[in-house]
């Protein structure tokens, strides 16, 4: 199994930087999640870890060798023992029988019948082995990139948006093979714009913005505790509030926001700050709520928007207005509407500050 | 009969069954511009395919001059060639002027920049895309290159076709570096002219009619090998 590792890797591309120097590992039987907006650089990685770009500075080292060190015959040979599934589904043009054989045949190895039929199966592509690929659906054309991917079972497994055009069903299934991929010691690399994907995969979050890397960590480190403003704006539809960090009467620091004051846990310098409280971490009451929790704003509701079986409730604590995100049963036994009284519930530790940009 | 008619009937009556002249100068023809189209293509081929793939300094200056090229009388290239193979000129020792061999280079000449610039520009699209899936896909640099030549085999077809029928088709040029000598170097179209000029429609009209026959059964083969 395979080890990858970037030391200062670099990606120019017509004299633009595509990529900063990057120093990271990747590790078998990890799932990575590569986050950012479009145009971080999040495919120019990928491709990097393919071996399909160059690095133009820095070092990639695959199994500990520099790819641009060995002959040609050990590179192609590292190159088999990774597997890419494009963003754009890519064929030869042919059938799907075809594109599935090549991989193996360029290993100098058949696809045996039996095989075939199994891979089909699997991929919920079954008698379509004589169909043309441009036939086939987008959903389809990915389904059948992925069962290209396992046939030449790579010890890297690297995915660019594989979920882009799947349906609900596909995505869960297609959700579980990455696991099982990364559970059987592969190294599973994967980019996505689904939050909840990344949440439910990612043990780690790797998030980049215009070519640099802003968080590598666990993904609830990188969901309650962003750790630049950027980040917490691409990754949460939490409450972003900007104020005026003062000491608090009892000690540590408060932030004062419109006529709200919050508790702070730890302590922040004097002056302009934004702090994030995820919406799941705040507590909705009728009555003032009595805890440990140092944060208890009274206020009115403003607004009730039902997602599913959550409801986001808005409400107006005498600042910005905050959100809270309850369970639909919770909010019918709390009985609130629209302008009722409502006390707003959290810890102090909820109240997660940005480090300055 | 109108003599228009006439000529039809005449130029039919000496096909079926065709002379040895005519004979002679069809199979000339298509062994020449065969030739010169094949010859053309084995230069174009791996060009149009090292444009497509790779960036390199000066790329857009070669695409410029091979794109410019296009442009370039084929009187101009007659002119060119018959100077190089002209008793006094470099290639002159070769004594290749008036002979197939120069209608040959000449045709291969006029064709080269039309088939690598219609393969370039189909090729520059699909070429990297499947250079990459090659290469993700574990195929080694031989294995590569042929992938991407057999995805871009159709492309290159058309150029070839386009280029064979653009050199058969050709006349000035040929006459001047073959010189249009009966049973050595007379070619359909240069047949085709000097009949006419002497009078001798029914030839000319035979020929015309092999000719678009010939564009007519390239083509078909064409269109079959792309399964349209």
């Amino acid at each position: 199994m395979m080890d990858i590792e970037l030391r200062a890797a670099s990606v120019r591309l017509g004299g633009n930087p595509v990529l900063h120097p990057l120093t990271l590992a990747f590790h078998p039987g990890q799932i990575a999640v590569v986050l950012g907006p479009n145009g971080a650089g999040k495919t120019t990685l990928l491709r990097m870890l393919a071996l399909l770009t160059r690095p133009t500075g820095g070092t990639v080292l695959h199994d500990g060798q520099r790819a641009a060190d060995l002959p040609r015959a050990s590179r192609t040979r590292l190159r088999r023992r990774i597997g890419l599934v494009f963003q754009a589904p890519l064929f030869f043009a042919g059938t799907v029988a075809a594109n599935l054989a090549y991989p193996l045949r360029v290993r100098g190895q058949a696809l045996p019948a039996e095989r075939l039929r199994e891979t089909l199966r699997r991929i919920g592509l079954e008698g379509r082995e004589r169909a043309d690929v441009r036939v086939l659906s987008g959903g389809e054309k990915q389904r059948l990139q992925l069962g290209r991917l396992q046939l030449t079972d790579p010890e890297v497994c690297l995915f660019d948006e594989p979920a882009a055009s799947l349906d609900p069903v596909s995505n869960r299934w297609f959700e579980q093979e990455v696991v099982r991929l990364a559970g059987e010691g592969r190294t599973v690399v994967l980019t996505t714009h689904n939050l909840d994907r990344a949440w439910t995969l990612g043990a780690r979050i790797l998030y980049l913005q215009d070519g640099e890397l802003k968080h590598d960590g666990s993904a609830d480190d990188f969901f309650s505790r962003p750790q630049s403003l950027e980040a917490a704006l691409f990754s949460t539809s939490g409450n972003l509030l900007d104020g005026e960090a003062v000491p608090a009467s009892g000690g540590g620091t408060s932030l004062r926001c419109g006529a709200m004051t919050i508790a702070l846990a730890g302590s922040l310098p004097q002056g302009p700050a934004t702090v994030l409280i995820r919406p799941e971490e705040i507590l909705l009451s009728p009555a003032p709520f009595h805890s440990s929790a140092r944060n208890c704003l009274p206020g009115r509701v403003q607004r009730v928007q039902t997602a599913g079986p959550m409801v986001w409730v808005t409400c107006d604590c005498g600042g910005p207005p905050l959100t809270v995100r309850v369970t639909r049963p919770s909010l019918e036994s709390l009985g609130l509407a629209v302008g009722s009284p409502v006390y707003l519930t959290f810890k102090a530790s909820s109240v997660h500050p940005l480090p300055p940009p | 009969m109108s003599p228009f008619l006439e000529g039809i009937r005449q130029g039919l009556a000496l096909l079926f069954p065709p002379g040895a002249e005519i004979t002679g100068i069809v199979l000339l023809s298509l062994g020449v511009s065969g030739a010169a189209t094949l010859l053309a293509a084995l230069a174009a081929l791996p060009a149009s395919l090292a444009l497509a793939a790779f960036d390199f300094r000066g790329k857009r200056a070669v695409v410029g001059i091979l794109q410019t090229s296009l442009a370039v009388p084929a009187v101009l290239i007659g002119l060119l060639v018959y100077l190089l193979l002209s008793r006094r000129g470099p290639l002159g020792p070769l004594g290749l002027l008036y002979t197939p061999g120069a209608m040959v280079i000449a045709q291969a000449l006029l064709a080269f920049p039309l088939i690598a610039a219609l393969s370039y520009s189909a090729l520059k699209g699909t070429a990297r895309e499947a250079i990459d899936l090659a290469h993700s896909l574990g195929a080694s640099p031989w294995q590569t290159a042929l992938a991407v030549v057999r995805q871009g085999r159709f492309p290159f077809l058309t150029a070839l076709i386009t280029g064979f029928s653009r050199v058969i088709g050709e006349t000035g040029m040929t006459l001047m570096v073959g010189g249009n000598i009966k049973g050595e170097t007379r070619v359909m179209t240069t047949a085709i002219s000097l009949e006419t000029m002497k009078g001798n429609f029914e030839l000319g009209i035979a020929l015309g009619v092999v000719l678009l026959t010939v564009a007519l059964v390239v083509n078909a083969l064409l269109q079959t090998a792309q399964g349209k």
